[in-house]
């Protein structure tokens, strides 16, 4: 049958030891579940806050829109990495945020059909460039759509003599990051994310936290461009924190449910990937999402089995409807 | 700015190869039976994807058409496994499958949870795709099957548009206007207010569903020449654009019908020009770039139309208030500029433009002193003065702010408040005298 052919008979041996089998395959595999957790932790520990405050689908936008700028961005330096490329992701981050809120404001176009908007427009502005520029450039499409996780350990740079993955070194400097710009701005963001009003009654400001966050966001998309590609990334933003969400109501539990359900999507998803033979990146989002739905099936006070059992308790013990005198 | 020099370069090859004219007229010409086709497909899905967007923007559910969107591509997986060959038929029915999947997950998940409704988009567009990219990816490392244009569901051509496909794209473009005109009043009815529709008896939820799967089958429409990545565009950007030139729903729907045909064939034009040239970012340009012309210049809503409006009535404001002035003050003697911008609180710049306005109203006449209202300026301030009065008398009889259909376009009294009460209001005006 050919769709049991997308399902390789698993072997644990082979499957699951092979990828440490020898140390040269270990380290390779080590520095790809090591680039994952450091995605799915910065990507999660942003996305919480993205999901409290309702801008989920701005977080998507971005992780399309950053596209534009990295291709400028090569454009002007000709250069596919470096400074230059982080700069540009977070000028066209911060723009993508100014714009919807622009056309937001100056029309009676409202916010949801703003974001279709200008994420569209420019990234396909993006992949025009990329499209007309390919015979120079040598951008490959499936790197921007899929990432490239399992060929991370190829470009290794020397740290304090020890040979580390260029991309590891960035993804931990803007993991680092953000989780320091949250720990030093944590009473910002949270009373921004849930309650605006109080946050400006404070003085502090929740327009420029929030562009802050998207700043920060775009700095994690574009660090993790290269290895779970654009789309995927939103997948990393949105479901560990949604996961998280659904088990609990406090943002510090939420944060660390979050950080840890990337982690177990990175481990699992790389060796799922490895059985498969199919993306890193697609198997982590996988894994990602088959949490949410556990979640979604057994959380104690949301999941749709508790709620079930509280429904026909319910019915159970008010069989007889009682009437206020 | 080497690279900036030959991207420059390489646009220029683009746009100036030297077989540019032969491929526009090759296109135009119409003789070419895959630019046929092409102009066909880009068409149906430019005019479908205009219908449904019309109700989708109204109904703020613009980024259903991107989770649906997304969510069709473990469908296309699918649909190539069942023959292992890129059979439209099952690759079609694999996607419409897979995103009314998806819109029943992400119904179900929101009535179930508090998570907001983008984030359970978000959530059920991430996780469809990320299925779909797994599926992919191990189809392409599998040998078997050809399997390599599975790609180009990303992006869209819609020059390798068949003409079998086509012939399915034309047959669900017509379900999709049947039923949009069997149910248009209830598609109507809801959008503008949803609740007030199920409180006159219809099925609004059944109407949601029903909306949903009409958005799946444009959708399937377009995967073939836009991509799925930016599918959205088709349904957001033309409905939005119209949206910003008309305030009735039929107007709407027909001006983003027009804008998906025309950006959907002058997309195809430009992709057909160059081999490698993907279609759907192109039809996306050329709707963003209707989108930014109605954004600025609409006649109604365009921002710098507003801007260019708002300007014109301060100014008539101000001149107004300049011949009341000069009317009560002084009916002989003249005034300077600088005299009046001190009595006003406002610029001379400000006035200099006001007067101006007056001037060539021939409402004031300068001379060598400054300048004194002609006989019609007076005759215009009496009538401004006698309008207050009304006004004032209204406001402390009649009315109460909230009833008054107030239109800031206009100082005609007589346009607001009716003739019949005009009169009325005059009468009382003179027995007061």
């Amino acid at each position: 049958m050919n769709v049991l052919q997308l399902l390789p008979p698993f072997d644990f041996h082979d499957h699951v030891v092979g990828l440490w089998a020898s140390p040269d395959i270990a380290v390779g595999t080590a520095w790809t579940i090591a680039a994952a957790c450091l995605v799915a932790i910065a990507c999660g520990l942003l996305g919480c806050f993205l999901i409290v405050q309702g801008l989920a689908l701005i977080g998507d936008a971005i992780s399309h829109t950053v596209l534009l700028g990295i291709v400028v961005a090569f454009l002007l330096t000709g250069q596919f990495s470096g400074p230059a490329m982080f700069v540009g992701a977070a000028v066209t981050g911060i723009l993508t945020a100014v714009l919807i809120e622009f056309i937001h404001r100056h029309s009676r176009v409202k916010q949801d059909a703003a974001i279709g908007i200008v994420f569209s427009s420019l990234f396909a502005i993006g992949v025009i460039l990329l499209s007309t520029m390919a015979t120079h450039a040598h951008i490959d499409a499936d790197c921007v759509l899929f990432g490239k996780l399992d060929t991370i350990s190829f470009d290794k740079m020397a740290v304090a003599g020890f040979m580390i993955p260029v991309s590891v070194v960035q993804l931990l400097i803007v993991t680092v990051a953000v989780m320091f710009m949250i720990a030093l701005f944590y009473k910002e963001l949270l009373t921004a994310a849930f309650d605006p009003q109080l946050a400006a009654v404070l003085g502090l400001r929740p327009r420029v936290v929030q562009y802050g966050l998207m700043g920060m966001l775009s700095l994690t998309v574009v660090s993790s461009f290269t290895a779970v590609g654009a789309i995927l990334v939103v997948a990393m933003m949105i479901a560990p924190p949604a996961t998280a969400y659904l088990l609990t109501k406090r943002l510090p539990v939420m944060l660390l449910l979050s950080a840890l359900f990337g982690v177990i999507s990175a481990v699992v998803g790389t060796h799922l990937a490895f059985w498969l033979d199919a993306s890193t990146a697609g198997a982590m989002v996988c894994v990602a999402c088959g949490l949410f739905t556990l979640a979604f099936l057994f959380s104690p006070s949301q999941g749709l089995i508790a709620g079930s059992w509280r429904r026909y308790q319910l019915s159970q013990s008010s069989e007889e409807p009682q009437f206020a005198p | 700015m080497n690279s900036a020099l030959s991207l420059a370069a390489s646009l220029g090859g683009v746009l100036a190869a030297s077989d540019f004219g032969t491929q526009m007229r090759r296109f135009w010409s119409l003789e070419d039976p895959s630019v046929r086709t092409a102009i066909l497909g880009t068409l149906l899905l430019g005019m479908t994807c205009g219908l449904l967007g019309s109700f989708v923007v109204l109904r703020r559910l613009s980024l259903l058409g991107d989770s649906l969107g997304h969510a069709v591509l473990p469908g296309i997986c699918a649909g190539f496994l069942v023959t292992m060959t890129k059979d439209i038929r099952w690759i079609f029915a694999g996607a419409a499958l897979s995103a009314m999947l998806a819109a029943g997950v992400i119904a179900l998940i929101q009535r179930r949870t508090q998570l907001k409704q983008d984030a359970v988009m978000g959530l059920v567009l991430s996780g469809f795709y990320g299925l779909g990219v797994v599926m992919l990816t191990r189809l392409q490392n599998t040998s078997s099957g050809n399997q390599s244009g599975l790609n180009r569901f990303l992006f869209g051509q819609a020059s390798a548009i068949s003409t079998e496909e086509l012939k399915i794209m034309a047959v669900l473009a017509g379900i999709v206007l049947v039923v949009v005109l069997l149910a248009y009043k209830e598609l109507a009815a809801t959008s503008f207010d949803e609740e007030f529709a199920a409180a006159c008896g219809i099925p609004a939820r059944a109407i949601h569903y029903l909306l949903m799967m009409l958005v799946a089958i444009a959708i399937v429409i377009s995967i073939q020449a836009v991509g799925i990545v930016l599918l959205s565009a088709m349904l957001i950007t033309p409905a939005a654009t119209a949206y910003l030139l008309t305030d009735r729903l039929k107007v709407m729907i027909l001006l983003s019908v027009m804008f998906g045909a025309v950006a959907g064939v002058a997309g195809a034009n430009i992709s057909f020009l160059e081999s490698h040239l993907p279609t759907g970012p192109f039809i996306v340009a050329v709707l963003t770039l209707f989108f930014v012309a109605a954004f600025f210049f609409s006649p109604q809503q365009g921002m710098l139309t507003r801007m260019h409006r708002r300007h014109r009535r301060q100014r008539q404001t101000l001149a107004d208030q300049l011949v009341r002035w000069l009317h009560a003050v002084t009916s002989s003697q003249t005034q300077s500029i600088e005299q009046l911008s001190q009595e006003m609180h406002t610029s001379d710049s400000h006035i200099r433009k006001a007067v101006n306005l007056l001037r060539s109203d021939g409402l004031v006449k300068t001379d060598a002193g400054g300048l004194q209202l002609t006989t019609t300026g007076r005759e215009y301030a009496e009538m401004l003065d006698r309008n207050a009065k009304l006004w004032e008398l209204f406001l402390a009889q009649e009315g109460t702010i909230a009833d008054i259909p107030f239109d800031p376009d206009t100082d005609d009294i007589e346009q607001v408040l009716g003739v019949d009460l005009k009169r009325q209001l005059e009468g009382q005006l003179n027995g007061v005298h």
